[in-house]
């Protein structure tokens, strides 16, 4: 049910030494501003893994430039956690060249992570908080160096592709006399007011995500943050790029298109004759600790064949990597999709915990 | 199902400004927040007896005390002088009173407006630099911040953020 009041106490008013604090009922069926809507940045957990669909991605990996050290590390993580904490809020930061467009946040949240290439670059491996430095390349991979790997990530996501591509600019102007951009991807979903209580749908039409456990739930919680560890209230990213070649699936039949998924395309449901093959039986098996799915569809032109560049950003946050591997390991067997998809991008990202109004991201990393 | 949420939110009219920024000194009610430096580059200003360059810093000071408290000046490692500064008309000019930071405010310090000028560099600061230095006020206090060496384009100087083109 969606009738809920919200008595606020309105601002109270100093008279005389005594504070009077009135109730007025706030009818929360009137939408609240989408361009308004802001995400916390401070917390234990970095903002933008545990939270309901933000409407648009821009992903940005980068290479550090030669001679930067540890210390400038710290120095660029104070400035991107100090402008994060600023954009996200809808401020913008002094000395913003557009700083008119930090305005409407709508949800803006900033989520920054390192690959194995920064911890050998800096000389600090011996920190690298996980056993594996990347993910394996599956018989089904044909790779790109331009959409692959890292020493730095950035994942911005909101639901207002203004504010992204705003944060995007500063987050890359702060960045520049440390790393240079090595790739960009830009992903987007439905945006907010549509679809708001489902998973959005993928280019291939299919409801993308069902599985995710509920945000701010404790199975969210179990699969999502690591709970000891130098990685301690952090995570892992799988980013992917998913060419999807969607002239081959637009000729296969609905039916079969579902029977591909082992789900039914109008309503994400399982089917009762799911065969072995397909996605969903591939991608589940009881048991299995389970993946966090944040994927947005990418659009991008066309390719020189003349093919549609587009396809899903996959995007997997996990506490254990083992999680995703197992998954991908089968996919990677017998998996009736593969057929139609292409994963031509691949990089695996640890994401540590949040920053506090003290702190900075990466800080036990980098201090 | 209705869902009724109160919250009373009691807010005392002296403090209604947080002052909870990474700089804070205890028994101050001066905080200072995202201070930055304006790197050296070619449109930097510099004095031509010294042959030593000049820059800017800016930054968000709040008052959240009773009392008026005036920034009266600084010290950093890197400038042989530290001066409060405005831009009026795009022209720069000294403030040798200093800066009011009234009670209960915040004052913005920024290109084309308030700024706190590092005279005398010791040497060229470049963005992905950071700085320290340490500022004055009336009340007795003294607060010393780190902060980065950032780029920030010179045409604020005259075109302000509230001036316009």
């Amino acid at each position: 049910m969606n009738y809920r009041k919200l008595a606020i106490g309105a601002l109270s008013v100093v008279v005389g030494g005594g504070i009077f604090a009135t109730a007025t009922m706030v009818d929360l069926k009137r939408e609240p501003s989408i361009a308004a809507a802001i995400e916390p940045f401070y917390g234990i957990h970095q903002n933008g893994i545990e939270i309901n669909r933000q409407s648009n991605a821009t992903i940005i990996a980068f290479d550090i430039k030669e001679g930067v050290d540890k210390s400038a590390i710290a120095r660029l993580m104070r400035l991107w956690t100090n402008d994060s904490a600023e954009l996200t809020a809808g401020r913008a930061i002094i000395g913003d060249p557009q700083a008119e467009m930090a305005a409407n946040p709508a949800r803006l949240t900033i989520l920054v992570g390192y690959g194995y290439s920064l911890f050998e670059k800096i000389g600090i491996t011996d920190q690298w908080p996980i056993v594996e430095k990347s993910i394996p390349a599956y018989s089904i991979d044909k790779l790109e160096q331009r959409w692959s790997d890292g020493d730095l990530v950035l994942q911005i996501t909101g639901d207002n592709p203004q504010s992204i591509f705003h944060a995007a600019q500063v987050l890359e102007r702060d960045a520049e006399p440390f790393a240079t951009v090595r790739w960009q991807q830009r992903g987007f979903l439905d945006p907010a007011g549509i679809n708001q209580e489902e998973v959005s749908r993928n280019l291939m039409g299919q409801l993308d995500g069902t599985a995710n456990k509920v945000v701010a739930s404790k199975e969210f919680s179990e699969i999502a943050w690591a709970k000891d560890g130098a990685l301690e209230h952090g995570t892992t990213m799988i980013v992917r790029r998913i060419r999807m070649n969607l002239d081959g699936w637009n000729k296969v039949s609905t039916d079969s298109k579902s029977k591909v998924i082992g789900r039914s395309l109008e309503n994400g449901d399982l089917l009762d004759s799911s065969s072995a093959s397909a996605h969903q039986s591939r991608a589940f098996t009881q048991g299995a600790a389970g993946i966090i799915r944040r994927g947005f569809n990418y659009d991008d032109n066309y390719l020189a064949d003349g093919t549609r560049d587009a396809g899903l950003i996959f995007i997997a946050f996990q506490a254990e990597l083992k999680s995703y591997l197992e998954i991908q390991a089968r996919l990677n067997q017998v998996d009736s999709l593969n057929r139609y998809t292409t994963p031509v991008g691949s990089a695996l990202f640890i994401i540590p915990q949040g920053a506090t109004k003290e702190s900075y991201l990466g800080q036990s990393f980098f201090n | 199902m209705k869902k009724v949420i109160m919250v009373a939110a009691a807010i005392i009219a002296a403090s209604t400004l947080s002052s909870c920024g990474s700089d804070e000194v205890a028994g101050s009610a001066i905080t200072i927040e995202n201070p930055i430096v304006r790197s050296v580059d070619a449109m930097s200003y510099k004095n031509e007896e010294s042959g030593k360059y000049m820059t800017g810093s800016f930054m968000t000071i709040t008052n959240s005390g009773e009392e008026d408290v005036t920034l009266t000046g600084g010290q950093s490692p890197v400038a042989g002088i530290v001066e409060i500064h405005e831009v009026i008309d795009g022209v720069m000019k000294a403030m040798p009173e200093g800066l009011l930071i009234p009670a209960g405010e915040s004052v913005k310090l920024r290109m084309g407006g308030y700024h706190v000028m590092l005279l005398e560099l010791s040497k060229e600061l470049k963005a992905g630099d950071e700085t320290e230095m340490t500022l004055r006020f009336s009340d007795g206090t003294e607060q010393t911040v780190t902060a980065p060496v950032k780029e920030i384009a010179m045409d604020d100087e005259v075109y302000g953020a509230d001036g316009g083109m």
